[in-house]
């Protein structure tokens, strides 16, 4: 059985600018296969053998336990998972092409979307929370009305190419997905039509995020940079962030004027590897934060702070930075 | 086994070595074309995924080793046709894999070329046995072919010789999900001579038309 212990901690970053992060929450439990937590940082939800079990981050309390503990649910079973922005539903997709949408007051399935008849890989609600964007191996893009519950429409996505990660713009009026085939995809939201293909990157991208004008989309993966691409001229205007580690995710702040790109080592995907704050304007690196022999779960950042999730045999730890201010005004 | 076997004799001894053929430079030639003829049947080729290192612009060469790679020397060769079995001169196919420790080359291109089909849709390159990467069970050589009239094909070459499979892929090609088909689990033939062997393979592909 998952028991629950919190702890505090101290740690300290390292280059480009040292920064702290200021405590560790760890949650004992036994073997775990992703952490997430929600934009607000209220609510975690990790992934075990058993099932997703969600907890209420601040003080620990786990909410309930969700899946299909007794069969299926493994580490392979759920593909894709996000929360909604009010952190009001958690949404959990599956081998099979349903998408769980679950109420995180009390861990109930609210409702199961039968969306494709191929594994779900990428899941993203709009910021209104009202649309789900979801990515299949089907290599198509489908845009899901979680309030009327119905389907939009499916786009064509990747020819080739299976999709790690799809993001809607901050208005909304915009999808993007980063393929396999290393092109960036970009539909309309409202019509459902291709609006630009990005074809300049050489290598597979597998995090995404827009500028918070939504003029820009950043990506980041397999060649370790991470590339700007202006989506009105349709042009990578700018490149930066070359490190060891390929990017796994990227993560806007809150006020938009950097991004969080954390990382992982391709080799062995258990060592540690870390998480860089990068200036959007300049390009520059400006923190550094690693966490030691941890498996990296997901990042959210918030007017009061950063939470980062992380994985070991001794549970899962959420980890928190400041305020990260950077002086500087938002793209 | 020696080069005067029939070629009845060497399709039964790949079956009875699980797809390990050990021939002499001069059988090798029969061996590879009893494996072509028994795969020309397969058609569309089954698709696999594209995976998170394929890297567009690969350079035009069919050698893609260097006298100081370390692995097994590895010789494919293989022809592109269509679902009709007309041969599709002048395809593309885009090749990369893991080098012998398992790592891909994200900086550089070590491993990865283009090749261009030639006359009858012959194709072939030189490079090393895959390693085993970490995130995947079994060793394999990404494909990307595209051909005028004809979908792109994602496909992906594995080796009956890999220790996955036990000596039984048709049994066992599942110990990877990524593996599509026990068809795409080609029969490996070692020949040279002791102080020089090479792995050979054939692999023909098949693309169905637009």
């Amino acid at each position: 059985m998952w028991t629950l212990a919190i702890e505090l901690l101290l740690v300290v970053s390292g280059p480009p600018e040292a920064h702290s992060l200021h405590e560790e929450q760890t949650i004992r439990s036994e073997k775990l296969n992703f952490v997430l937590i929600s934009d607000d940082g209220r609510h975690i939800a990790a992934l075990g053998p058993g099932g997703f079990k969600l907890w209420e981050r601040n003080p620990v309390h786990l909410i309930g336990t969700f899946g299909d503990p007794a069969s299926r649910a493994n580490a392979w079973w759920f593909t894709a998972w996000a929360f909604s922005p009010d952190g009001k539903t958690l949404a959990v997709s599956d081998v099979e092409g349903t998408v769980g949408l679950y109420g995180t007051q009390r861990a109930d399935l609210a409702r199961r979307l039968t969306v494709s008849e191929s594994s779900v890989s990428s899941l993203a609600f709009s910021p209104d929370g009202r649309l789900l964007g979801i990515t299949s191996a089907d290599h198509l893009v489908r845009i899901w009305d979680v309030v009327a519950n119905r389907l939009l429409w499916v786009s064509p996505g990747a020819p080739i190419g299976f999709m790690r990660d799809v993001a809607f713009s901050p208005d909304g009026g915009k999808i993007a997905a980063v393929a396999d085939d290393a092109n960036v995809y970009v539909w309309d939201v409202s019509t459902g039509t291709l609006s630009n293909t990005f074809e300049d990157t050489l290598m597979a991208s597998f995090g995404l995020a827009f500028t918070r004008d939504g003029k820009h989309l950043m990506v980041g993966g397999a060649s370790s940079e991470i590339f700007v691409l202006n989506l009105s001229a349709g042009t990578l205007e700018q490149t930066f962030g070359r490190e060891r580690n390929v990017v796994a995710s990227l993560k806007l702040s809150p006020r938009g004027d950097m991004v969080a790109s954390r990382y992982r080592n391709p080799a062995d995907t258990a060592k540690p590897a870390p998480i860089i704050v990068w200036d959007i304007a300049s390009g520059k690196a400006k923190f550094k934060l690693e966490i030691p022999n941890t498996h990296f779960g997901a990042v959210s950042w918030n007017e009061s702070g950063m939470f980062v999730t992380s994985w070991s045999d001794g549970g899962l730890h959420v980890w928190t930075v400041p305020r990260l201010s950077n002086g500087g005004k938002p793209r | 086994m020696g080069h005067n076997h029939s070629r009845r004799d060497v399709l039964q001894m790949c079956t009875a070595l699980a797809g390990l053929t050990l021939t002499t430079s001069r059988s090798t030639e029969a061996a590879i074309d009893l494996t072509q003829e028994a795969q020309k049947k397969i058609c569309p080729t089954p698709r696999a995924v594209v995976g998170p290192f394929y890297k567009k612009s690969a350079p035009k060469r069919h050698v893609l080793r260097t006298t100081s790679d370390p692995g097994l020397p590895l010789s494919v060769n293989g022809r592109v046709f269509g679902a009709r079995g007309e041969a599709l001169d002048g395809a593309t196919i885009e090749v990369w894999h893991a080098d012998h420790f398992g790592r891909y080359d994200v900086d550089g291109y070590q491993f990865r070329a283009t090749l261009v089909a030639g006359a009858e849709g012959k194709y072939g390159f030189e490079s090393i046995m895959p390693g085993h990467y970490p995130d995947r069970v079994a060793q394999h050589v990404h494909y990307l072919i595209n051909a005028r009239g004809h979908k792109p094909l994602v496909t992906q070459l594995y080796f009956a010789t890999d220790q996955v499979f036990e000596g039984n892929p048709g049994k066992n090609f599942r110990r990877d999900p990524l593996v599509p088909s026990a068809d795409v689990v080609r029969p490996v033939v070692l020949t040279g001579d002791p102080n020089k062997v090479w792995a050979a393979v054939v692999f023909d592909l098949c693309l169905e038309p637009l």
